[in-house]
């Protein structure tokens, strides 16, 4: 290998990301050659020290207006939606109650029905069923129980 | 999102260089994955998807300002000189502040690269992730990751011996 072969492949060599061969003769190349032996010093130096720099920390309440954000974005866009379902939802209501009007008034008789009076009660019911009985002649008058002790 | 959001905002913050740019992007991030969330394949680690959103953010919002720089800042042009130019930003006062806040030449060092160089480097010498790792979060082949991490190492070289000749005179000698 010579050194423009090797310089090319120093990042990789330095991340392991060379096949073991390709290692080996980079590595010979290095004990050999003291100008790629420099560069190699500073990919790893440079290396160390971005790997070794400062976590940096969010500021104070950041998780917070994280979480609001996320929150706030996904708002507007499930209120049209829930307002749309609730409109559609509207329309095929308001349909279906039209349909079932129109179709009560077909069934519906010509002369209507005699209104039942809200205000009937089980007296009227029992006084109703008493006149009835009064009118029908093969209905049986109460029979009042019969004493033969007097034979 | 309580366990992941620091690691997540530590990246944010090496490629943005600013707190305030590290949080926007988070936020970003998360509100993408909030949205594709039926998206994410629960067999693969949180962390890996989130930086996948994370980087294509970042560079996303880098393209629509117009901040991605076409050409290489350390292309050379036909007569061997760089034509990496940024000195003035570390006269700035938001590169001063930086400049104090931060692991300074270094983040500075990572701001003068395009995003696409930057998030590389980012990924395998702070993340410490494989080639293979980083091609699936920037969804290109580990060719070209390999090249963006050459070549935005040899950009940082560059820019340490120009702007920090003394701090790292033992590493750029």
């Amino acid at each position: 290998m010579n050194c423009r072969i090797v310089i090319s492949k120093l990042s990789e060599y330095v991340d392991q990301e060379l096949g073991g061969r390709e290692m080996l003769l980079v590595r010979d190349h290095l004990h050999q050659c003291p100008q790629c032996a420099k560069e190699h010093a500073f990919l790893v130096g440079l290396k160390q020290r971005m790997g070794s720099m400062k976590l940096e920390e969010p500021t104070l309440g950041f998780e917070a207006r994280l979480r609001d954000a996320v929150y706030a974005s996904a708002a507007p866009k499930s209120a049209p939606k829930a307002a749309g379902l609730s409109l559609r939802a509207a329309v095929v209501t308001a349909v279906a109650a039209a349909s079932l009007s129109l179709l009560a008034l077909k069934l519906m008789p010509s002369t209507p029905a005699e209104p039942v009076s809200a205000s009937s009660t089980t007296a009227d019911w029992v006084t109703d069923q008493t006149s009835e009985t009064a009118r029908d002649p093969f209905v049986g008058i109460s029979v009042a129980p019969v004493s033969h002790s007097g034979r | 999102m309580r366990d992941s959001y620091r690691q997540v905002y530590a990246l944010a913050m090496r490629l943005t260089g600013q707190p305030s740019d590290a949080e926007d992007l988070v936020q970003e991030a998360y509100i993408r994955a909030f949205r594709f969330f039926h998206r994410y394949d629960p067999s693969l680690p949180f962390h890996s998807w989130m930086y996948r959103i994370l980087t294509n953010v970042h560079i996303d919002q880098n393209r629509r300002k117009g901040k991605i720089r076409a050409s290489s800042l350390d292309s050379s042009g036909a007569d061997g000189q760089s034509a990496w130019e940024v000195a003035d930003e570390t006269s700035s006062p938001e590169m001063v502040i930086l400049h104090d806040q931060l692991d300074d030449a270094l983040q500075l060092g990572l701001m003068a690269m395009s995003p696409e160089f930057r998030t590389a480097v980012v990924l395998a010498d702070v993340e410490g992730l494989a080639y293979e790792e980083i091609a699936e979060i920037m969804k290109t082949s580990i060719g070209t990751v390999r090249s963006r991490i050459h070549r935005g190492r040899r950009q940082m070289r560059k820019f340490l011996q120009r702007e920090f000749p003394e701090r790292f005179a033992e590493v750029t000698a």
